[in-house]
């Protein structure tokens, strides 16, 4: 494969929009409409990203589409990226079978800022999707356990069965060192936890305002009401961490479709902290 | 829509044809250089302008023309059954082009116009738009189809992907042409809120936009009309305009706030 | 550089000879505007012209280009589509080489493009001073891109008879040392240029009611202005201000697919922020389905955005979108009724 040529003028002539190849190394339904794919870059690299970053994946022929990095880099050699089936990519990925081969171009954007919270008190929300770049968080914050304080998770979605790495939720709640908290807004015969939006978990906890770096990812219903609350009890602007869904087409801050006021998702973020965001009317927080 | 019609290897496709001139399917036909690759990828099993055998199992039906009689909405019916997948072709089936003009006369009239003291022997309805009968899945738009906007939809469909259709008005295309805006050529042009794919084809060779794909996704009717008004059309003069290919639903619902092909 | 003056006579000899050896991209009339296009003689460009229909940018930025092809022989194999001809893009004005400045600036120098830069590199640019306004609706003078400093090869400006010809490269010195005639400028020739000039800043005034600089912090203020609903209720959202804008770049990316279903192309065609797809993401959730929204977004893009991230402004006041508009939507007019004038329905 070719992916430089040279002008008469001796530099490198470079595509931005050349992936590197990576291959479909296990695949595992999660479930109706979600899936993960377990991909390695065939030239044996790793992916070098950061929890919070994205790739831009290609199936050629039908087109290319962002997805966030769902692995923690702590765990190394392949990546995980967990795909729910809504576009014209997702769907030609799902009919996709292990050693098929797809574009990767990345990691991009900005993930989440791990300096600011070494030493202090984490707290995680996610909302729906929300989970699937935290995962990525979530797993590097086991790992590297002892650079953090307190651990506190808070998860919800919209029924038990939309709910996403139900194996992994248990070994979260089976740790002495996390705070793992689960709700769902339809409980159904089976559930046993918390009914209620993810802020009824937030009001049952006691935080450290002083100490405690709020990340949340999930949908813009959820970011306006946990938002509200953060902030009241006191949590400074800039310490708040939101990670955002925009239409990142290219990836580099060229194609103009997730711009957000004069931000490029793409590059700016896609993770903020809410001083960053409060102003701009199309962030709609 | 997005589960490709690979199997069998080659699709079988159907091609019927209700009240039209026929113009659509002779498109397809005229796809001289790539009609030999277009039957590597899909099998034709009915297509009256093309082929004598006849077969009554296919994955894909495509389907010219508008509904006219009672019996072509027993046909569609049963393509509908026989058919995983149902397109549209041309601007009789969606949005009603032509063969519509004379739902805005009265009925008989018309009969006896056309077939004079025959009328009774050829009963017609109202001229109804292909999905008012049955589910549609997709809609080649155009009059005729243009053929590369065939082709990209037989791929699309054959890889599995959203067929491209362009949610966006003519001007886009237009513009992109260079072309002398029909406005300043002292024309009105349907440009702004026609849905996009014929690469301004029309106002490309000196004429204006008519609307025969439909409406854009979202159309500025209101600004529209103002701009019409503007360029000194009456109101009735605007409806008639909207007519000649979107007379179907803008009937329907009162203006042009019309239903909009996806 | 050494300035030149060449006869007019003389450099549309040479530019005839170059359109035979090479492609020479200039103003060409159709009907009454104009449009850049590949000459095969000079007998075709257009002297005098408005701005073009579409603007130069679409030479290096192409509305449709090829950034990758790929194939499945025996395995997918993908390459970059990296093409570029040696290309003289004559007479650009400055307004135009502003905008191809600013595009520089981004697929250059903060991006680095390969396909753009490609482009650029292989590129000769020769700019045309404005004397006199082309018409009503532009404002270049109050965006600031009246004069051209820099972003040429050459520089023309028409001394009636004669170009003065600024020069700004060593190709823009072969280039006009090609042209038969050529003579250094003297003095006379200079006091010439500086008549012309004094006659220019004499011809063109400001017509924006606020000072270039402070447009950033005036769109900033006016978020809730009124002014944005009426715009939107008048908008046909048909996307011509943005395609024959010299500053706007924003694109799509998508795949197509040949009839062999074996091989295809990812090509990148020019997109709209004023198209209500533009900002729908894979769930069908469009971030500024409003029209409004989506107006205010391109005015802020023009006056504030670019300019906060870039340090130029994302207008040059060519005046092609309001020459475009189909409902009168004028840059210059909306600048100024958000700075004070009264806002008419």
């Amino acid at each position: 494969m070719v992916n430089t040529q040279t002008t008469p003028h001796g530099r490198l002539k470079q595509s931005p929009f050349l992936p590197d190849m990576a291959e479909i190394v296990r695949k595992e339904r999660l479930n109706p409409t979600e899936t993960l794919y377990v991909l390695r870059l065939t030239d044996g690299a790793e992916l070098g990203h950061a929890p919070g970053q994205f790739v831009e994946v290609s199936v050629f022929g039908v087109g290319e589409a962002p997805f966030s990095i769902s692995s923690s880099p702590t765990r190394g050699g392949e990546f995980e990226l967990c795909i729910r089936r809504v576009g014209d990519v997702t769907t030609a990925m799902e009919r996709l079978g292990i050693g098929a081969k797809l574009g990767v171009r990345g990691p991009l954007g900005r993930g989440f800022p791990l300096d600011v919270m070494r030493g202090n008190d984490v707290l995680i929300i996610a909302g729906g999707l929300g989970i699937v770049p935290l995962r990525s968080l979530i797993g590097t914050v086991i790992d590297e356990r002892a650079d953090f304080a307190e651990v506190t998770i808070l998860y919800g979605c919209k029924s038990p069965a939309e709910m996403l790495f139900k194996d992994e939720i248990a070994a979260w709640e089976a740790r002495e060192d996390i705070d793992f908290r689960v709700t769902t807004d339809i409980a159904d015969p089976s559930w046993k936890g918390n009914v209620g939006p993810v802020t009824t978990l937030f009001r049952r906890l006691t935080v450290n305002p002083k100490t405690t770096v709020p990340v949340m990812v999930g949908p813009p219903v959820m970011f306006k009401h946990v938002v509200k609350q953060v902030l009241a009890v006191g949590i400074p602007e800039d310490r708040i961490i939101l990670s955002l869904e925009r239409r990142m087409k290219c990836g580099i801050g060229e194609c103009g479709h997730c711009q957000i006021n004069g931000v490029y998702v793409c590059q700016d973020g896609p993770v903020f902290t809410y001083a960053e965001l409060k102003r701009l009317e199309e962030a709609m927080l | 829509m997005t589960e490709p019609i690979r199997s069998p290897e080659r699709p079988r496709v159907a091609l019927f044809e209700l009240a039209s001139c026929a113009g659509c399917q002779l498109q397809i036909l005229n796809c001289e250089d790539e009609l030999l690759d277009l039957l590597q990828l899909v099998e034709f099993v009915y297509f009256k302008e093309a082929m004598t055998e006849t077969s009554d199992s296919y994955e894909l039906a495509l389907i010219e023309g508008a509904v006219t009689r009672e019996s072509d909405e027993e046909k569609l019916r049963h393509i509908r059954e026989k058919a995983a997948l149902v397109v549209t072709i041309g601007s009789c089936a969606y949005p009603v082009g032509v063969p519509g003009l004379k739902n805005a006369h009265d009925p008989v009239e018309v009969g006896s116009l056309v077939y004079g003291e025959d009328a009774g022997f050829f009963p017609t309805i109202e001229a109804k738009p292909v999905d008012a009968v049955i589910p549609v899945d997709l809609h080649i738009l155009g009059c005729p189809i243009h053929k590369d906007d065939f082709m990209r939809v037989l791929t699309a469909l054959l890889i599995g992907k959203n067929p491209p259709v362009p949610t966006h008005a003519v001007c886009v295309e237009c513009r992109l042409k260079e072309n002398v805006c029909a406005f300043d050529r002292g024309l009105v042009c349907l440009g702004p809120i026609t849905r996009a794919g014929c690469g301004a084809l029309c106002p490309s060779y000196g004429s204006r936009c008519f609307g025969c794909r439909g409406l854009c996704d979202d159309p500025n009717v209101a600004s529209m009309e103002a701009l019409l008004e503007e360029k000194g059309k009456t109101a009735e003069e605007i409806m008639a305009e909207y007519g000649l290919y979107n007379g179907y639903y803008s009937r329907r619902d009162g203006g042009l706030k019309a239903k909009v092909a996806r | 550089m050494i300035d030149r003056v060449v006869a007019k006579t003389d450099l549309i000899r040479s530019i005839d000879r170059l359109a035979h050896e090479q492609s020479v991209f200039a103003p060409v009339a159709n009907g009454p505007q104009f449009s850049f296009k590949v000459i095969s003689s000079a007998e075709e460009v257009a002297e005098g012209y408005l701005p073009t229909a579409l603007p130069p940018s679409k030479h290096l930025l192409p509305p449709r280009e090829a950034l990758l092809r790929f194939a499945w022989h025996d395995e997918l194999a993908v390459e970059p589509v990296i093409e570029a001809t040696e290309t003289v893009a004559f007479g650009l004005r400055p307004c135009d080489l502003h905008a191809l400045e600013l595009l520089d600036a981004i697929f250059v120098d903060d991006k680095d493009d390969g396909h753009y830069r490609a482009r650029r590199e292989a590129a000769f640019f020769v700019g045309i001073e404005c004397l006199e306004p082309c018409d009503d609706h532009c404002f270049c003078e109050s965006m600031g891109s009246l004069r051209a400093d820099s972003g040429f090869d050459v520089l023309l400006t028409d001394l009636g008879d004669t170009y003065y010809v600024r020069v700004e490269s060593t190709k823009g010195r072969d280039f006009v040392l090609a042209v038969d005639g050529a003579h250094e400028a003297v003095y006379e020739d200079r006091t010439r240029l500086r008549k012309a000039h004094e006659g220019r800043d004499a011809a063109f005034t400001p017509r924006l009611d606020v000072a270039m600089e402070h447009l950033p912090a005036l769109l900033a203020e006016s978020s809730d202005s009124l002014l944005w609903d009426v715009l939107g209720e008048k908008c046909l959202s048909c996307g011509a201000c943005t395609n024959v804008c010299p500053t706007c770049y924003c694109f799509d990316v998508r795949d197509e697919l040949n009839l062999d279903m074996k091989s295809g192309e990812r090509v990148r065609t020019w997109d709209s922020c004023q198209l209500e797809e533009f900002a729908m993401v894979g769930t069908g959730e469009s971030f500024r389905k409003p029209r409004e929204m989506r107006v205010k977004h391109r005015f802020n893009r023009k006056g504030r955005y670019i300019f906060e991230r870039y340090g130029r402004m994302g207008c040059v006041g060519c005046g092609r979108c309001a020459r475009a508009c189909l409902v009168d939507i004028d840059p210059v007019e909306v600048f100024n009724q958000l700075k004070g004038r009264p806002v008419e329905r």
